[in-house]
């Protein structure tokens, strides 16, 4: 019964935060795509582009951010192990439950900070000191939403560890 | 007692952080050490330039200096003294923060703080690599700006517009990257700029004041006996801190001098240049801050006395 | 504030201990610290530091660089640089182990952050190393000590950050960087020779040897990778691209190499950018955290206080120096290392130029201590980064970074005993 509705919410939990990864991803590619572009503009075409300073700022927090969520269920996040290792399962699993319940007190935290924040900038109506005066909620409600998918990946993570299933998947890439 | 964290985004030995130090040991001893002011300089606390105003407002510090023009993405009157060529030297710069000052406190004070001080940037030059005289000189050269005022009028000027973030600017100079700069007699003594370019031109386009300001939350936790202190001891000396101001600018000149650099006036030419480059600021200010025409229309008749 | 200190101390123990997640420990004792002993609005505090921190201009080149060594990863590159390489170190204690510290040294002249630099030599060298059987915890250690290289060498963004905030002229900080770095370097492979002679390390496989026409090939598989950095630190040194925009040239460069080869795919761009996301989100969450808790613990004038009961001694210049670096020892073991320079600069400058020591000598020396603090545990970025690059626990990566840490507090003692060796080249260059 509560496996029935909570398959469906993990599996969309899942979904938002491979979104999420997305976003980092493209964030990165357009960083790097304007970097470039700006270097061939400013030395050939005595142009340079305005919002090219302010946007890589803007992609940098997506790319730290965005796919914070789903790199927790790749098992990127770091922590220390020594003492976990030392104990019997049942006390690794126990341990574990408590420091993924920790870490969504402190995201819940951070989120809410970051929400406010933003709401703020969009109520006074805050802009960007570029030449786009870009409304500045729009990249710190992004930055909100990367720290709601992380709470939200958290529970995830929580979830699966009392219904007694693997929280992260197994990944590829690293050298063992 | 009461400890006030304030944070300065400039370094130690920047002469506005220096008024800031004296300023917080003349508070430290006038209120018996009841009000105790911590100045944390080269942006420790994390505060950034242009968002120190909101951080003081939110009470995330509870005092901080920083650059009106870096704020006004916030508060867009505070970039009145900015408008190219409308302020010429530190006595019509006085003039207009008499005029403006009480629109700037009561725009402040709707965003949680007060102004203790406000202390104005010496005057501002352009520090080039190649001579800057005439119109063909201009062409293509890679100019840093900063917001979007400078970004219109150096674009006007038929150079690049640079937005560059801080750390890149010196390694930009030294492999050439960036041709020039604009910037105060300061801060071009600080960095050091004749180990990369070579000449000053005194353009004094445009002004930038800093402003000392309080949360006024915490303000209103301290007693009105003290609050008394605080602001006298800042109205008294703030003039010295003018005074300070005025005086950096031929120090520095002279600094760059010594160290190789040419120092003069901009020529006819580039003046006349600059000037038609941004004829319209002032009324596009005045179109996007409707209260700022009064002020100006006021600065200008005072002018014409 | 020793009540301030001992709360942190204890439950970063506790916290790292019981298994939380580094940034979500050093953030969450921050909020705490903050609580407990200071009244004040936390929440847009925090809320605009991980803003700040998040869209800071400086770490543009972080994410650039690391996609940078992905791509060469998924590509044939990095094997060639070590049949390129092996038949020129067959004769060298320490073989191919030695490529770690030219690589991150080369690598040096083109990134000025640490992490990376770590990341994207150790890309390219951890796989193959091992493959190739060499001690797993000498290939660590010296990754780890010389991914660090890139504060001292220019250019650094350490450097730029002293140089401001000191008033001292950045290029010849940059200068006086060169030869220390040089002498790191050197002590690095000194060790790595001593260590897989004499050590308990596992000897290094002896390379085949080889003739003068497969040396000549072997020279030919160098050649990519020679000219992506020349190309990279051409962009740079010909006013083309900003120290920023230099790495975005590095990923152009990599992704012309990978068309070169034939290998360029859509699948292995997608690869290239989701394994820079996996470890950029890693980086940035502990980022934010570390960040934080600096800010907290400037809010809290701990290590302000530190530094002025220091001054507060009275001591004799090498005493003094002995104490500082002890004392950002210390604070690096927890603190990121630029934080802590940047909070307790106002105090320790003075102190310094009043004992007699040059400017440019204390930024060079507080550069060192930084590198450190890059390599100390419990948070030290560039082990961080090597556990993602390898899985391997925080403890064991930071018993290999060990010796390369102490290497580096007798590069501190040589450089106090002989300050010439940092300002020599600099006096040339202001007496030319
Ligand atoms: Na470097
Ligand atoms: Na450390």
């Amino acid at each position: 019964m509560v496996a029935a509705i909570l398959r469906p919410v993990l599996r969309a939990i899942d979904l938002v935060c491979v979104a999420g990864a997305v976003v980092a991803a493209i964030a990165c590619a357009i960083m790097a795509v304007m970097l470039v572009t700006e270097v061939i503009a400013t030395s050939f075409f005595g142009w340079s582009q305005p919002w090219a300073v302010e946007f890589s700022g803007y992609s940098l927090l997506a790319v730290f951010f965005a796919g914070s969520g789903w790199a927790l269920r790749q098992g990127a996040h770091i922590r220390v192990t020594l003492v976990t290792q030392s104990l019997p399962p049942r006390g690794a699993w126990a341990l574990d439950v408590l420091a993924s319940f920790g870490a969504l007190i402190v995201t819940c935290y951070a989120s809410y900070a970051l929400i406010r924040y933003a709401l703020r900038s969009a109520e006074l109506g805050s802009v960007s000191t570029y030449l786009s005066q870009t409304p500045l909620a729009l990249p710190q409600g992004l930055l909100a939403a990367s720290f709601v998918l992380l709470a939200l990946a958290l529970f995830a993570r929580i979830t699966r560890l009392l219904t007694g299933e693997d929280p992260e998947l197994p990944v590829a890439g690293a050298i063992e | 007692q009461t400890v006030w964290d304030i944070s300065i985004p400039w370094g130690p030995a920047e002469f506005h952080t220096v008024n800031a130090e004296n300023f917080a040991s003349a508070v430290t001893e006038a209120t018996g050490g009841e009000v105790e002011m911590i100045i944390h300089p080269g942006g420790s606390l994390g505060v950034r330039a242009n968002e120190s105003l909101r951080a003081v407002e939110d009470g995330a510090v509870p005092m901080a200096e920083y650059a009106l023009f870096q704020n006004v993405g916030d508060l867009p009157i505070l970039g009145i003294e900015s408008i190219p060529f409308l302020i010429s030297d530190y006595s019509e710069l006085r003039r207009m923060h008499d005029l403006v000052r009480p629109v700037w406190e009561e725009a402040l004070m709707d965003r949680n703080q007060m102004a203790l001080y406000i202390v104005p940037w010496p005057s501002q030059n352009f520090f080039t690599k190649e001579p800057l005289e005439t119109a063909a000189d201009m062409e293509g050269v890679r100019m840093r700006v900063y917001d979007a005022n400078t970004s219109t009028m150096i674009t006007n000027l038929g150079m690049t517009a640079q937005q560059m973030n801080n750390p890149d600017i010196i390694p930009a100079l030294a492999t050439g990257r960036l041709d020039a700069v604009m910037t105060s007699g300061s801060t071009a003594a600080a960095q050091k700029y004749w180990e990369f370019l070579n000449h000053t031109y005194n353009t004094n386009h445009l002004w930038a004041s800093n402003a000392m300001t309080v949360n006024l939350d915490v303000w209103g936790e301290i007693s009105e006996e003290n609050q008394q202190i605080i602001l006298d001891l800042a109205a008294e000396m703030e003039p010295g801190f003018w005074a300070i101001s005025e005086a950096e600018h031929a120090t520095r000149m002279e600094e760059l001098m010594a160290n190789g650099m040419t120092v003069q006036a901009p020529s006819e030419e580039l003046a006349t240049m600059m000037r038609d480059a941004t004829k319209d600021m002032a009324d596009d200010f005045i179109a996007a801050n409707p209260e700022a025409g009064d002020i100006i229309a006021q600065f200008r008749a005072g002018a014409a006395n | 504030m020793s009540g301030a200190l001992t709360f942190i101390g204890s439950f970063l123990a506790l916290f790292l201990g019981g298994g939380l997640w580094v940034g979500f420990a050093l953030m969450a004792l921050g909020i705490l610290a903050l609580e407990l002993f200071r009244s004040m609005r936390i929440d847009s505090f925090l809320a605009g530091d991980i803003w700040g921190t998040a869209t800071a201009q400086e770490l543009v080149t972080l994410p650039l660089f690391i996609l940078m060594g992905e791509i060469l990863f998924h590509t044939r590159l990095s094997q060639n640089l070590f049949s390129g390489l092996a038949p020129f170190v067959r004769r060298l204690p320490g073989g191919l182990l030695h490529v770690n510290v030219l690589g991150c040294t080369l690598f040096a002249a083109v990134s000025g952050s640490s992490a990376a630099t770590t990341a994207t030599v150790g890309r390219i060298t951890l796989r193959e190393l091992e493959t190739r059987g060499y001690d797993r915890r000498l290939a660590l250690g010296s990754l780890a000590g010389s991914g660090t290289i890139g504060f001292l060498i220019p250019p650094s963004i350490p450097l730029i950050v002293y140089g401001v905030l000191a008033e001292t002229s950045i290029l010849e900080l940059f200068i006086a960087g060169i030869v220390p770095g040089l002498i790191l370097a050197a002590a690095y492979m000194t060790w790595i020779g001593l260590a897989s002679t004499f050590g308990s390390a596992k000897p290094p496989p002896r390379e085949p040897s080889t003739t003068w026409a497969h040396k000549a090939r072997a020279l030919g598989q160098l050649l990519p990778l020679t000219l992506l950095i020349g190309f990279v630190v051409g962009s740079m040194y010909g006013g083309f691209a900003s120290v920023t925009e230099a790495a975005a040239i590095g990923v152009l460069g990599a992704l012309l190499l990978t068309v070169w080869e034939r290998q360029l795919s859509f699948a292995m761009i997608r690869a290239a950018l989701l394994g820079t996301v996996r470890t950029c989100s890693m980086i940035g969450l502990i980022l934010v955290g570390a960040l934080f808790l600096s800010k907290a613990m400037a809010r809290l004038a701990i290590p302000r206080e530190v530094a002025a009961a220091i001054d507060s001694l009275g001591l004799s210049p090498y005493a003094l120096i002995l104490l500082l670096t002890l004392f950002y020892l210390a604070m690096g073991c927890f603190l990121d290392g630029l934080s802590t320079i940047v909070m307790t600069l106002p105090v320790t400058l003075p102190l310094v130029i009043a004992a007699g020591f040059d400017p440019v000598w204390f930024g060079i020396f507080l550069i060192i201590t930084i590198e450190m603090a890059q390599v100390t545990p419990p948070v030290g970025f560039n082990l961080f980064v090597i556990r993602t690059l390898t899985g391997e626990g925080i403890g064991r990566i930071a018993r290999a970074a060990m010796p390369f840490c102490l290497l580096m507090v007798c590069v501190v003692i040589v450089l106090t005993i002989w300050p010439d060796l940092v300002t020599w080249l600099p006096d040339q260059m202001r007496s030319r």
